[in-house]
């Protein structure tokens, strides 16, 4: 029987091909318990083979837990992740950079190892779920052989290096960034000094400040062009991120010439190394280093430690060749020359097709609905490309395809093609193009549906999007599953992540509103939760937000700034009335989310005629602390910082106060007696426990309350996010107490 | 060169039945048909979830995925019918899992039929039948490779036709997994090609 290694021979090239031979022996030796769990499991996950929702052997179906008893037992691929269960296989695509050969393997291996479905990330990573971990060697051998590597694509290890998808044809750009972002992703690629993080480490390149398509401010480092004094070199941001609690980054330097890039990418991947934390994962990113010295420490410690690198012939090599990534466009330039346009290119026109800075030419958005394209699909961009675009194909960070270099007289028929492909719908980059992260569908930490609501909202919207008033349709929603930001809500215009709420017996998927949040300026500014709504509601939250905001703007006013001038007071009192969840007898839908028909519980629950109407004096506590986490965030922005931490301080050891009372009765009102029995009640027995993030949560209470209170204004930002998911930890752990036999809730 | 089929190593064989009237199926009814067919094991295998790709046009639809196998109301490989995908290796030579996996597709076909969501809407043709190899190291898509399983295709889906299969590659695209469109005369329903296989 031949083998893929067999066939594709030394079309591998030869330093992957060991490094999947290696993998292979690796897998052989779980199988027969000769390596630990943990051990496999960051050696997969630094091959980009993730877990998935239900591969810890069971699945509620909606009336009762399943076990999934798969054939190879109780063999695990990391710790509670079975062997057979299916995984998901993120593939690392720098800078989003992609050719046709490679399109057309990756819709190959959707085909045969996953469900003929490709997913687009928001970091330019392509995934594939449902693969089984046996088939992982194949998958990575057939990708070597197209030039991809699926390397450190997950784990703790610097992941997908992100690039502005319209680099090189871009109006607005300082230069093309293209040979820079290929250069930095090649270099710490495996390099020795990024091989000892406690997290995973990201960097993006821009080409301008103000306009976002790389979002360096949420990087741990973000290099934004810049030219000085003829030179070309970038203003340098470091310590960003979203994740649970986001972290604008700070400016590491105004101007740094090119030929510091990778000396200075390599110095901080070293400082992280070394002062980044290593046991508790939840404050290991770079931020918290960052956060922890100082900028200006940072600094000193960073430019100390780059004067004593040895110097690498790698620093340089690529600046000799930066014209080697340009594009070569297969047709001259033609205009349009009155040739007939099909029905609704001028609409697709207005919102997918991006003039280049070269005359005649044309970078075209293919919205992909929820980043999702099939094999097929995959197949007939690949044409396209080499038709049309000589090839250049980019993945951009909101989940579309671009096709540059189409010429302009070509358009109408690109246009016809991806219509007959299904691909021809406008609307990228506007309200419609909703961003979504995988949530409940694969993720094992997904709460809410985010792609069924995303789903759902870009069906409703697309429909009237031709009529809407263009503010409204040029907003931008995202959409995640959890706290943990993968659909990066803080960045929208409407941002969601799912939470869960209990009514009597039942649990209801919700998902927190963020307003606030700026796309652009590199992602400006982060949004903030608002209020908890039902997920059936949130459909609503878009039409009342986005028609209250018609009524009331001034001219000229953006959504941004019209949320800003409202107060976020008067946003909540506009939701207040969406919150509520109406019985189930009175209506189910509130009781499973989009796209699932299964009643949404995490547990087999008896129910009495009357559970949905009891309301436990835990909800009545949890409800106060949320507000008062809420005024945290009016106090902040009313510029009252001192104030406002006291208040998001409060807020946690109010929910923290409820939850000891309503589980062991009566408690005082003293701080260090509230703390002392959480700790040894709700900390120490993990009943306040997260399974990924542990007692991170609980921490941010501790940190608060037994530290000075913050003053300045992106610290006290941070508490008060911190505060809220404090509350959203309250409520997960009351569900769980209720959930569980012989706990009391 | 390619296997003889004595010797082919092709599990991952996928087959796909064709509804009758696709334009009367309602494709997001299969979502909590499919949930059900999980909370009361209507199918054979390890069912781990459902996928709706249903906001796709030319796509798997909605997919019931096991452990063994994808199963999937489908309207990536032509019109809309019930796909049904071998994942995990079987027993037996490449007839026997061939009429295995047909087995297990045609059996999802009737049950499916048998859905209240789909009642008057959802028939399938018992006609017709496409036939994948899910593989392409074990049988790519070449007219090679067609000649190689030709003698089996036709015996077994011959068996099933009462001898009337009639066999066509769609080589219009090398890109593409090697599917044959098999044709049967006669006017065989499902449950008797069932009980042709039993």
């Amino acid at each position: 029987m031949t083998t893929w290694k067999e066939k594709l021979g030394d079309r591998v090239p030869a330093e992957l091909g060991r490094e999947i031979d290696i993998f292979e022996t690796e897998i052989q030796l779980r199988k027969t318990g000769k390596i630990d769990e943990k051990v496999f499991a960051e050696t997969r996950l630094r091959r980009g083979a993730y877990g998935q929702r239900y591969d810890n052997g069971q699945r509620n179906d909606g009336q009762r837990t399943q076990k999934l008893a798969y054939p190879s037992g109780d063999l695990t691929k990391g710790p509670t992740t079975f062997w057979d269960a299916p995984g998901m296989q993120r593939i690392k695509i720098p800078y989003g950079g992609l050719n046709p050969a490679g399109l057309e393997t990756l819709a190959e291996l959707a085909e045969e190892y996953s469900d003929g479905i490709l997913h687009v990330t928001t970091r330019q990573d392509i995934q594939l779920h449902y693969v089984h971990i046996e088939d992982t060697p194949s998958l990575f051998r057939r990708l070597a052989a197209a030039g991809i590597t699926t390397r450190e694509a997950c784990g703790n290890t610097v992941r997908n290096v992100t690039g502005c998808p319209i680099a090189g044809v871009c109006r607005d750009e300082t230069f093309d960034v293209t040979p820079y972002a290929k250069a930095c992703s090649k270099f710490l690629l495996g390099h020795k000094d990024t091989q000892n993080f406690g997290r995973k480490f990201k960097v993006s390149f821009s080409g301008c400040a103000e306009n976002a398509c790389a979002l360096a401010m949420l990087h741990d480092i973000g290099y934004v062009a810049k030219v000085r004094e003829g030179k070309r070199g970038f203003e340098v941001y470091v310590g960003g991120g979203l994740g649970s609690v986001p972290n604008q980054a700070k400016l590491f330097a105004e101007f740094m010439p090119e030929e510091e890039l990778l000396p200075f990418s390599q110095a901080v991947s070293r400082v992280f190394a070394r002062l980044g934390e290593k046991k508790n994962r939840n404050t290991a990113r770079l931020k918290f280093v960052v956060n922890k010295l100082g900028i200006e420490e940072f600094k000193r410690v960073v430019l100390e430690e780059r004067q004593a690198l040895a110097p690498e012939p790698a620093w340089s090599a690529y600046l000799k060749d930066l014209r080697g990534t340009d594009e070569t466009p297969p047709n001259p330039a033609k205009a349009p020359n009155g040739q007939p346009r099909p029905e609704g290119f001028e609409a697709w026109t207005r919102t997918n097709v991006y003039r280049q800075r070269q005359p005649g030419y044309a970078a075209v958005t293919v919205t992909l609905p929820l980043g999702d394209f099939t094999a097929p699909q995959a197949r007939a961009i690949a044409d396209l490309a080499r038709k049309h675009s000589g090839g250049a194909v980019r993945l951009t960070v909101e989940q579309n395809i671009l096709l540059r270099w189409v010429g302009e007289a070509d358009l109408p028929a690109v246009y016809g093609e991806l219509r007959r492909i299904g691909l021809g719908e406008p609307g990228a980059g506007t309200i419609v193009d909703v961003t979504a992260c995988p949530g409940t569908d694969t993720c094992k930490l997904g709460i809410s549906s985010s792609r069924g609501l995303a789903g759902e909202l870009r069906q409703r919207l697309a429909g009237r999007m031709m009529s809407m008033d263009e503010a409204v349709r040029g907003l931008k929603i995202k959409v995640s599953g959890c706290f943990n930001s993968c659909g990066q809500h803080h960045l929208a215009d409407l941002g969601f992540y799912g939470v869960s709420r209990k009514k009597g017996n039942y649990t209801i998927p919700h998902f927190q509103v963020l307003v606030g949040g700026q796309f652009e300026n590199n992602a400006g500014s982060y949004g903030l939760a608002v209020i908890a709504v039902p997920s059936k509601r949130i459909p609503e939250v878009v039409d009342r937000m986005t028609a209250a905001y018609l009524a009331e703007r001034s001219k000229g006013e953006t959504f941004r700034a019209w949320i800003k001038r409202i107060g976020k007071v008067k946003v909540r009192q506009m939701l207040e009335d969406l919150a509520e969840v109406p019985l189930r007898e009175v209506d189910r839908s509130f009781y499973s989310d989009w796209g699932d028909p299964r009643e949404y519980s995490v547990g087999d629950m008896g129910v009495g005629e009357c559970a949905g109407e009891v309301v436990s004096p835990l909800d009545f506590g949890l409800a106060a602390a949320e507000r008062q986490a809420f005024e945290a965030q009016v106090t902040h922005e009313a510029g009252d910082y001192r104030r406002a931490a006291e208040q998001a301080l409060g807020a946690m050891l109010l929910a923290a106060r409820e939850l000891v009372a309503t589980q062991f009765g009566g408690i005082s009102e003293d701080r260090p007696e509230v703390l002392r029995q959480f700790k040894d009640r709700f900390v120490e027995t993990k009943l306040f426990w997260d399974p990924f993030a542990g007692s991170k949560f609980a921490q941010y209470l501790f940190h608060a309350a037994e530290n000075p209170l913050p003053e300045a204004s992106d610290a006290v930002h941070r508490l008060v996010e911190e505060a809220q998911l404090f509350i959203e930890a309250s409520h997960s752990c009351a569900t769980k107490m209720a959930e569980a036999p012989g706990v009391k809730a | 060169m390619t296997a003889t089929v004595s010797s082919l190593d092709l599990h991952r064989i996928g087959v796909k039945v064709f509804a009758r009237d696709p334009v009367r199926v309602e494709l997001e009814k299969a979502v909590p048909v499919f949930h059900r067919w999980i909370q009361e094991h209507r199918v054979p295998g390890i069912l781990v979830d459902v996928a709706d790709y249903g906001h796709l046009p030319e796509s798997p639809g909605v997919v019931l995925v096991s452990h063994e196998a994808n199963l999937a109301l489908d309207r990536s490989e032509g019109p809309l019918g019930l796909l049904y995908t071998r994942k995990t290796t079987l027993e037996g030579a490449f007839p026997d899992r061939l009429r295995s996996v047909v087995r297990a597709a045609l059996d999802a076909c009737v049950k499916l039929e048998e859905e209240p969501e789909f009642a008057g809407s959802l028939a399938f043709g018992a006609g017709e039948i496409l036939f994948l190899s899910n593989d392409r190291l074990a049988l790519p898509n070449s007219e090679e490779a067609f000649a190689t399983i030709r003698p089996a295709l036709e015996s077994v889906f011959g068996a099933l036709y009462g001898g009337k299969a009639t066999l066509t590659r769609d080589g219009s695209d090398r890109r593409r997994r090697l599917a044959v469109r098999v044709t049967g005369g006669g006017a065989a329903d499902l449950r008797a090609l069932l009980g042709r296989l039993s």
